[in-house]
């Protein structure tokens, strides 16, 4: 008889390890089902002893220990369920945890029809290798990725490319060279297609590259030499639920844990990345980029002068931006427009206390849209929820609302109201929200002699082609969002379309910080991050630390109640808690700032465990909001 | 069957015993010439699964694949179902077996070396046993997997292991016991099969050790032979 002890993969559970007996010995790795209170869950072994070892032991536990009910495949390395592992204390979560985020869901229920795992990967005897950064423009990174795969492929070694969303998966599938053997997995697949890439990734005896999200480094190839993670600041690599996993960290802990090499790619890097280089922590592939090319050329247009020398109303194109446009027609020429925001008015405030009106599930503020049934409706851009429009404040109850600031929609009806001629082709997440309408207008931009791209985020990301002139309508919106990550969000956006643009680029502000700007204009990364990283310091943030976020939601007593907890529980850290004021319910975060050099502490990490499931665990958030 | 000609690739078996019988592709093949040692058989190219049978062996496959002309060369190893009782045996071979009992399992400090001094292996923790290249890294074979200066390959990590020894004058092949059997095993984990076959099973805590063609193993005061 043996004891077996098992990381659940199950919602709900607390614990970090569950042991049960078992009839035979079982390999750390396998899949199993065992009972828990009136259910049978999965989970994943993670050591097996002799009972007959540890008889004195078992005399002591306070409960009966039951069987395990039945055993299922090995489809892990032993390794990646050791990595997962400590990428759970890293992330002061659960392992069971870890696994079960980052596994598809059709891979552990279907497990027992994928090739079982009978060896590990061959960790040699050496440091892990430092991971390597390479900065440059997009089309710079695949030509260098290329030639990494290339290198490697030559070495017997196969290759993950790892992307922050499916989509990116599939572009760098494509963007490989033909003759090697690529082999694309992603989410979006069916379950029978999904698992018969999983068994051809596994079984395919040559080295290959495999293009895929995060979700898919179990995978075991033993012959992987090389892990790339691409837009390494890309906030799909922040997993927005639990447990909160920031994935591009993980795909370095598994490099680090295989001893592997690691790339990470980007436009523009992330902080955090750009001081290890410089700490010496991280080194270079190729030399990377600071300063990008001086075309297109740029202007920053400042938008309050021109409002205040106007004659009434909102301006929403400065003299140049207009004269671009009406250019575009007379020159037969392609122009990008970037609006922030979709809808119409991405502001919503109430006139009587000042509130902004926010989503009840994220806490990011509503943006008042036209549905398809031409109804107005509050969305929520980053969520996704809609609320009917006429609601109260959720702080006075007033119902004297009132929409502020300008959304696509509200730029689009300008266009064509003044230049009816003029082709505007309209992307947004509510416009084109399907895959099929998105490639429809991009195809149709593609293919016109002249017109305009109207476009959020979402047309920036996908646009294949370089256009004449580009124009950033508003993004200061972005910036009143006083978060960690918006100046590399905000600022990565802006060179993106810096390189997307072949002759001009306007940028049109009110803002008072206009520092990212003429950074952006001027394709100036190193004073980008001077500027980042003296800020950080100034307050202490990552690098300089690292962050845990604790959220508590509910009725506001009960989460005082908690908040005063934690408050008490980490006494002997710095701590500071916070309301946000953006929920329908009441909710609190705690921040914990811990040093650099003291993570992962296992007080802390106790400590950590020890709250109750109610208080959301989220190291190194990316909001702090 | 297959056109001979210039399209075709050549497998070389090196010899399995006057009993066995080849396969290719399911289909009993005759050999180029039956005489001769290794046996060949002329295959196209492409894809080929090779398996090797004898009546009371354990069968031993590979999936092979193969270029136009080219001759590759395969070794099978063959071990008996079921072992034998030996009632009396050499005094050397019970201290042997007795030896291997107490044998400190091979660690990365102190590997077991084959014969050839080419590769080595040791157990890494209790289970995972792991082959590393002994010599520079570009004549490794294919299936280690290289890092600097260091060439590996993870063989198995599925059960304890309390003894391992080389096939006798082969460094592909490895016997090893575990708390219930004495098992040999390919070390190339790579391809679609690799070949593992129970030399005894369901036996508590077996030692083994090799002689003349024969691996001996002793659990509790029994010893068994089979031949190899």
């Amino acid at each position: 008889m043996y004891v077996v002890d098992i990381l659940p993969l199950a919602k709900g559970v607390r614990a970090d390890s569950l042991s049960y007996f078992s009839p035979q010995s079982v390999t750390k790795g396998t899949i199993v089902k065992a009972p828990m209170r009136s259910r049978s869950i999965r989970g994943v072994v993670h050591r097996c002893r002799k009972a007959a070892d540890m008889k004195a032991a078992l005399k002591k536990i306070p409960y009966e220990m039951k069987g395990i009910d039945e055993i299922e495949n090995q489809i892990f390395f032993t390794q990646f369920i050791t990595t997962c592992q400590l990428f759970a204390r890293f992330s002061g979560v659960t392992a069971g945890s870890v696994i079960a985020a980052l596994t598809p869901k059709p891979i552990i229920t279907n497990n027992n029809d994928l090739p079982q795992i009978t060896s590990d990967i061959f960790l040699p005897d050496i440091t892990a290798p430092k991971p390597k950064i390479i900065q440059a423009t997009k089309e710079q990174q695949y030509g260098y990725v290329d030639s990494l795969v290339q290198k490697h492929l030559k070495n017997k070694e196969s290759i993950f490319i790892c992307t922050p969303t499916n989509y990116k998966a599939k572009e760098m599938a494509s963007a490989i060279s033909t003759e090697t053997t690529v082999i694309y997995i992603d989410s979006t697949l069916t379950k029978n297609t999904l698992l018969s890439r999983w068994r051809e990734i596994v079984t395919t005896q040559k080295p290959i590259v495999i293009v895929g999200t995060a979700s898919f480094l179990s995978i075991p190839r033993s012959d992987l030499g090389l892990i790339i993670i691409m837009d390494e600041i890309n906030e799909a690599y922040k997993m927005i639920g639990r447990p909160h996993l920031d994935k591009h960290l993980f795909a370095m802990e598994v490099a680090a844990s295989y001893k592997r090499d690691c790339i990470i790619s980007g436009t523009v890097l992330s902080t955090e990345t750009i001081w290890a280089y410089r700490n010496d922590q991280l080194s270079a592939a190729y030399k990377p980029t600071f300063r990008y090319g001086k075309t297109p050329s740029g202007e920053l247009i400042d938008m309050k002068e021109i409002t205040r020398s106007g004659t009434s109303g909102v301006k929403i194109f400065s003299s140049p931006v207009a004269k671009e446009i009406r250019r575009t027609i007379q020159k037969n020429r392609k122009m990008l427009l970037f609006v922030a925001r979709r809808g119409r008015r991405p502001f919503t405030v109430c006139n009587d206390c000042g509130e902004t009106v926010t989503c009840k599930r994220c806490g990011y503020p509503l943006v008042l849209i036209d549905n398809e049934s031409e109804n107005r409706v509050f969305a929520c851009s980053t969520c996704g929820t809609t609320e009917e429009s006429l609601r109260r404040c959720q702080n006075c109850q007033s119902w004297r609302l009132e929409a502020l600031g300008v959304g696509i929609d509200f730029v689009a009806d300008i266009l064509r109201e003044k230049i009816p001629e003029l082709a505007v082709f309209q992307v947004d997440g509510s416009t084109t929200d399907t895959e099929k309408k998105l490639n429809k207008v991009l195809e149709e931009f593609r293919t016109a002699d002249s017109g305009i791209l109207l476009t959020t985020q979402l047309g920036v990301n996908r646009l294949a082609h370089k256009i004449d002139v580009s124009a950033i309508i508003t993004a200061d919106s972005l910036l009143a969002l006083p978060d960690l990550s918006i100046p590399e969000k905000l600022f990565a956006l802006l060179l993106q379309i810096r390189e997307l643009t072949k002759d001009k680029f306007f940028i049109q502000s009110r803002s008072k910080h206009t520092d990212i700007f003429t950074h952006a204009l001027n394709g100036d990364v190193k004073s980008f991050y001077r500027q980042q990283i003296a800020e950080r310091e100034k307050f202490g943030y990552p690098p300089f630390s690292y962050l845990i976020k604790l959220t508590s939601g509910g009725k506001e007593a009960t989460v005082k109640k908690y908040m005063k907890q934690v408050k008490e529980l980490f006494s002997d850290q710095k701590i500071s808690i916070y309301p946000s004021s953006s929920s329908r319910r009441y909710e609190a975060h705690a921040l914990l700032q811990i040093d650099r050099e003291k993570w992962v502490d296992e007080d802390i990490l106790e400590k950590l465990h020890s709250l109750p499931l109610a208080i959301e665990i989220n190291a190194h958030p990316k909001t702090l909001l | 069957m297959f056109q001979r000609g210039e399209e075709n690739g050549v497998i070389s078996i090196t010899p399995t015993g006057q009993k066995a019988s080849v396969f290719i592709n399911r289909s009993s093949m005759k050999p180029l010439q039956s005489t001769s040692s290794p046996t060949t058989y002329e295959v196209s190219s492409g894809s080929h699964q090779v398996l090797v049978a004898q009546d009371n062996y354990w069968p031993w496959s590979q999936q092979i694949t193969i270029g136009p002309g080219e001759t590759i060369g395969i070794e099978p190893f063959l071990i008996e179902q079921s072992s034998r009782q030996v009632l009396q045996t050499t005094e050397e071979i019970r201290s042997n077996l007795m030896a291997a009992r107490d044998e400190p399992i091979p660690s990365q400090e102190s590997p077991l070396l084959s014969e050839n001094e080419d590769i080595r292996v040791y157990v890494d923790g209790e289970t995972n046993i792991i082959a590393q290249w002994n010599r520079s890294t570009s004549t490794a074979p294919d299936f280690f997997h290289c890092h600097e200066d260091t060439c590996g390959v993870s063989v198995f990590n599925q059960l304890s292991i309390n003894q391992i020894e080389f096939y006798p004058g082969r460094d592909d092949v490895i016997f090893f016991a575990t708390p219930s059997g004495v098992f040999a095993m390919e070390i190339n984990p790579s391809g679609e099969t690799q070949n593992f076959q129970p030399v005894v099973e369901s036996v508590r805590n077996p030692s083994f050790t090799t002689s003349d063609g024969n691996i001996f193993v002793l659990y509790g005061d029994r010893i068994t032979v089979s031949d190899i």
